[in-house]
């Protein structure tokens, strides 16, 4: 017999995005569980992608109003302060977006117009507070030699943006966890949902060991959602499993290479970036593919792309030699055939108390304010939320 | 496991019933759901028995649209006509179909086909047919309960294709009506030439709309030249042997195409023998 565990609110899910939401609800007097199928945090797409984060560059690319711009463009001033409560390695790189001729730089300065609109200007949406983020800027040739001295002469200049930052997505997620779990929040580990009961008003989540029934459930189970929502019919998004390789480079050349460098892809949908990491080490990449999500293997090709690209942007530097690893990883995208990518962060009109979160490419830069998102939607439809007098916003050291 | 063998009808039939879950779980309206390959042409088609009959050429044209431009709908009509697609709407007799609900079907980064679907409102559609895209990269099969007619239709092409691959004839395409003459399935097996699945189309209506076999029509309407054929409004007369009338309370007629005339009508008939 199932030992049963009443709660108000399980996330289903201890990645990045779950993680975060559970350090966010622990400054409430709610119970929560999260529940996790592995044996830890972080194992899955928190630990599988390019690390960076405060994306401000990156956000120019989001297409204005929908979530995927806003909570990136929100989480943008959080970020620093959220690695000293927490105690995370926050590292502030800079990114190069590399100018090769009037096309880029034509299309830096409609998306830079746009990014004002959304986020800069005082009238915008998401006006990001002064002081938290700097301008991006435009820069010339011997301005781009300074930054990356070895650099290949086919760029002519760049869009800098001094306010990208890399962390390390599954110390994040650990640090979420930890104030979390010091706030109050339980986690389940090795705990596999396999049926989902709606049962009066709670849902009843069914492991091979124990029952959860709760009130309110938050689906962030990554690439997984799809499937958790079936089971309670919920499943009112789509996505593909995007496969994306990426070579890791050791930190000798992580002491050449200091910026995050990248072009845009022409004739291929394939990214084309070089990212440093918080122990200085490199990230290279990324090779992508719509594909089932159990092919985890590394391809030959996609590797040979983390090299070509890496190549291209510094010619004079020999990279085979110093690939430390490779590795796949997946990320979920909605509206594949366009582009669009949207997160997904609703309650889907037919399940009520149930919350499917998919985040997909930049769901680690958004999550310091995917909890916030979440508290308001509970907000939204009636679920009243006390704040806790005795939360601690700083990370301590925690026995797991 | 990878998806190497590209579209097929397996696929096709995969991609359907995703988007049938996905549109009955979320308690969507009833629609036709199509799959097109890389030219247009129809590799399968569902209905559903209680969805609007218009919607059968409306999703047929939704997925031709995507799979000859080779780009959704929805991008079509937002990025690169911004609105003014009436230019586009003329040609093709206004098959080209700038409603959302159409989408690529992408593999290994090519597009090969075409999804489309109709019977939602247009939100729905796409909602739909992106379900269907995704169906494409589950290992898993994703199905649903559908209605008897559907149900019903599906074991008879079922029934017709494992007697044509162990008789070894040649592929073949099915067309599976309701009483009302409008297609609920259209099948095209691997390898079948395109050609055919009008000719099954064709071939079904005659029997539905004279309530005998195909080539029974003749002698009763006397000449070819009496009957309208306005393939644009399911009125398509063909009597030549392979379509089969069945008096059944949801379906009335089998329309099968690939061989000779002949073999065709002895595939519907051996087809039907189990239901």
């Amino acid at each position: 017999m199932n030992q049963f565990v009443d709660t108000d609110i399980a996330i289903i899910g201890a990645g990045i995005a779950g993680t975060s939401i559970a350090r966010e609800l622990s400054k409430y007097d709610l119970s929560v569980i999260v529940i996790e199928r592995k044996n830890g945090i972080g194992l899955e797409g928190t630990a599988t992608n390019h690390h960076l984060v405060c994306q401000g560059g990156d956000s120019l690319t989001f297409r204005p109003g929908t979530l995927h711009a806003e909570l990136n463009i929100k989480s943008i001033p959080l970020w620093p302060k959220l690695a000293e409560d927490l105690n995370f390695k926050f590292r502030r790189i800079g990114g190069l977006w590399l100018i090769r001729d009037n096309v880029d730089f034509n299309k830096f300065q409609k998306m830079y117009s746009r990014a004002f609109k959304s986020s800069l200007d005082p009238k915008s949406p998401y006006l990001i507070p002064e002081g938290s983020f700097i301008p991006l800027k435009f820069i010339d040739r011997k301005e781009l030699k300074d930054l990356e001295p070895e650099i290949s002469d086919e760029f002519i200049g760049a869009l800098y943006d001094p306010n990208l930052a890399t962390v390390d997505p599954p110390e994040v997620a650990k640090a979420y966890a930890e104030n979390a779990k010091a706030n109050g929040v339980n986690f389940l580990f090795n705990t596999e949902i396999k049926k989902i009961n709606k049962v009066l008003d709670k849902f009843e989540l069914i492991s091979d060991k124990i029952s959860i029934r709760s009130k309110v459930v938050i689906n962030a189970a990554g690439i997984e959602a799809d499937k958790i929502a079936e089971l309670v019919k919920a499943r009112d998004f789509s996505y593909v499993p995007f496969k994306g390789t990426i070579v890791e480079l050791d930190d000798e050349l992580g002491e050449k290479i200091k910026h995050e460098v990248l072009v845009l892809p022409r004739g291929s949908s394939h990214m084309q970036v070089i990212a440093p990491t918080v122990d200085n080490k490199l990230l290279a990449g990324i090779h992508l593919e719509m594909s089932y999500r159990s092919n985890r293997e590394v391809k030959d090709y996609a590797v040979k792309h983390a090299i070509n690209v890496s190549k291209k942007f510094f010619p004079k530097i020999q990279f085979e030699k110093h690939i430390t690893r490779s590795f796949t990883g997946f990320m979920a995208m909605t509206n594949p055939d366009t582009g669009w990518h949207d997160f997904v962060i609703g309650m889907p009109d037919l399940v009520p108390y149930w919350i499917n979160i998919v985040l997909g490419p930049a769901g680690v830069s958004a999550s310091p304010y995917l909890g916030k998102k979440v508290v308001e939607l509970l907000h939204k439809f009636g679920i009243n939320l006390v704040e806790k007098k005795n939360f601690s916003n700083v990370r301590k050291e925690v026995e797991s | 496991m990878s998806i190497s063998n590209g579209l097929n009808l397996a696929l096709a039939r995969k991609v359907i019933k995703a988007m049938i879950r996905f549109s009955i779980d979320n308690e969507m309206l009833p629609g036709s759901y199509a799959v097109t390959d890389s030219g247009g042409h129809v590799v399968a088609m569902e209905r559903r028995p209680i969805a609007l009959p218009a919607t059968v050429d409306l999703a047929i044209d939704k997925a031709w649209t995507a799979s000859v431009m080779k780009i959704s709908a929805k991008v079509l009509d937002q990025v690169i006509t911004k609105g003014q697609y009436g230019r586009l709407n003329v040609k093709y007799h206004g098959r080209m179909t700038l409603i959302y609900g159409a989408v690529p079907l992408i593999i290994n980064g090519e597009v090969v086909g075409g999804i489309g679907h109709s019977g939602e409102s247009i939100d729905g559609d796409e909602k739909i047919a992106q379900a269907g895209l995704a169906g494409v990269y589950r290992e898993d099969e994703l199905d649903a309960k559908v209605e008897e007619g559907l149900e019903i239709a599906r074991n008879i092409a079922e029934n017709v294709i494992s007697y044509v691959n162990s008789n070894k004839f040649k592929p073949v395409a099915i067309t599976i009506n309701d009483r009302d003459g409008w297609p609920i399935l259209i099948y095209r097996m691997d390898n079948t030439p395109f050609g055919f699945v009008e000719i099954s189309r064709s071939r079904a209506w005659t029997a539905s709309a004279f309530k005998m076999d195909s080539h029974d029509a003749i002698k009763y309407v006397g000449s070819i030249n009496e009957c309208p054929n306005g393939e644009e409004s399911n009125e398509r007369f063909n009597t030549t042997q392979g379509g089969i009338f069945i008096d059944h309370n949801i379906l009335s007629s089998i329309g099968i195409a690939g061989n000779t005339p002949e073999i065709d009508y002895k595939i519907a008939v051996n087809s039907i023998k189990s239901i």
